[in-house]
């Protein structure tokens, strides 16, 4: 008996995910339940199990890019069943029906036609937008041979070409992904902070725990998007998806690599069981600690440079979201009060939303919404 | 305040020597300005390295102060 290892299903937010290590070797006997394989997301390394005991056979090499539900491997009882199944295999990939254009444009960009999507043609077209869409990862896979650069851009220019990592591919196709699946627009307001500021504060001396700016954000645009349910939903073929719950993602830049951990149910926590979780996410995230689990299901997003003295930056909607909020550093400014000027600390809030289910307006008045909560934060919180 | 404490908050937040000079008891995060969530991840880290201590995510969570910081590490019996 052969069984076929796959790629797990994982996160709603990515189609793809990179061999990153083979654990077992290929054609060696392993058994049932140890770890024979890590997937990388662009947010997690997800180990893959042997689903029983049985000889390995390793079907996608490290760094490949694939799919997901594609066949990656296989466990086979036998050693001649491994043979068979692999020759097959390779049959299969060879049967497709490969124009004459379309091997001498992979030949020539140093594509492998296994890498192609499964599909009984390969047409020239099918090679060029699979060279175009994956010129980073040919060269992570170790079927990398191909630095090619492009057309428009003499070689002279270009000093060098470095790999990027498996990560970093994985999240460029996913931001491309995002910016072809989506209608992005952009509307901002600028908040006056000082009593969120203020909130925060009294929050963490009263509670003896870290209560920031960004908690007091969380909280406010959790409450929103639980008035504005569009803003909690994705656009998928011409119907409008709402989440139940508002499952909230916040950005973390680890060492350049960005991980999206989740606060569920983020409506139904006040701001210091925000905060808590939040802080905690962010630790794991260091200490490499996130499961794919922490990193799934997000309904919404939180990005914040605020930290980075940035007065304003629009950001990317992930797949299957329809928004995204962006936190700028505070900045102040004076304004005329009582004869005087009074300082006020004053933050660009930011926010991208898909136009095909929201308009100007309607972002406006969403951004709005968080805009009133946060002003009135030292008031009353909600 | 601990001068090894000191040193550590200066590192992991980028502070000026000006700045971690006038480091006290009381600095919090909300006094410190570079003392944001990203440099309280760096600090937690450094000080597990620097006092070889395991300091659990919801403890760091609460290490908001130099104060708080100094508290911790002596109810851990961590050798100041």
């Amino acid at each position: 008996m052969v069984t076929e290892i796959k790629v797990p299903r994982h996160d709603v937010n990515d189609t793809h995910v990179i061999i990153a290590r083979w654990k077992g070797a290929d054609g060696s006997r392993v058994p049932k339940g140890v770890e024979i394989c890590v997937v990388e997301t662009s947010k997690s390394a997800i180990p893959v199990d042997a689903e029983r005991e049985g000889y390995l056979g390793i079907a996608c090499l490290e760094g490949e890019l694939v799919e997901e539900g594609r066949t990656i491997g296989w466990l086979a009882d036998t050693v001649e069943e491994l043979a068979t199944v692999r020759a097959d295999h390779h049959a299969s990939t060879e049967e497709r029906i490969v124009t004459h254009k379309a091997r001498a444009l992979a030949e020539r960009l140093g594509v492998s036609l296994d890498d192609l999507p499964q599909s009984s043609v390969i047409r020239e077209k099918d090679v060029r937008d699979f060279a175009s869409q994956t010129a980073a990862v040919r060269h992570v896979g170790s079927r990398a041979t191909v630095r090619e650069l492009p057309d428009d851009v003499a070689t002279d220019l270009v000093d060098r070409v470095a790999d990027l990592t498996p990560a970093q591919v994985t999240a460029a196709r996913r931001v491309m992904a995002s910016l072809h699946g989506a209608a992005p627009a952009y509307v901002a307001v600028e908040v006056e902070v000082d009593s969120a500021l203020k909130a925060a504060e009294s929050l963490s001396s009263r509670h003896g725990q870290a209560v920031r700016l960004n908690d007091i954000v969380l909280r406010c645009v959790a409450v929103a998007a639980a008035e504005f349910p569009a803003f909690n939903a994705f656009f998928w073929r011409d119907q409008i998806c709402y989440y139940r719950g508002v499952h909230v993602g916040i950005v973390v830049d680890v060492g350049g690599k960005l991980v999206v951990p989740v606060i569920r149910n983020a409506a139904e926590k006040d701001v210091l069981a925000l905060a808590r979780e939040s802080a905690v996410l962010q630790m794991k995230a260091f200490r490499e600690q996130l499961t794919a689990a922490d990193c799934s299901d997000g309904s919404l997003t939180i990005t914040n440079l605020s930290g980075h003295g940035v007065s304003e930056f629009i950001p990317v909607l992930y797949t299957n979201q329809s928004a995204v909020v962006a936190v700028s550093t505070p900045q102040r400014r004076w304004y005329p009060g009582n004869g005087r000027l009074v300082e006020r600390r004053v933050a660009k809030l930011g926010m991208t939303y898909d136009h095909r289910l929201h308009t100007g307006a309607a972002a406006a008045q969403f951004l709005g919404r968080v805009k009133a909560l946060m002003e009135q934060a030292g008031a009353a919180l909600p | 305040m601990n001068h090894r404490i000191r040193s550590i908050l200066k590192t992991s937040l980028a502070l000026e020597d000006a700045d971690a000079m006038s480091l006290s008891a009381a600095s919090s995060i909300h006094t410190v300005g570079k003392w944001d969530s990203l440099g309280h991840v760096r600090l937690v880290l450094a000080l597990e390295a620097e006092f070889t201590v395991t300091i659990p995510n919801e403890d760091a969570v609460r290490l908001i102060s130099v104060r708080h910081i100094e508290e911790y590490l002596a109810s851990r019996r961590v050798d100041l």
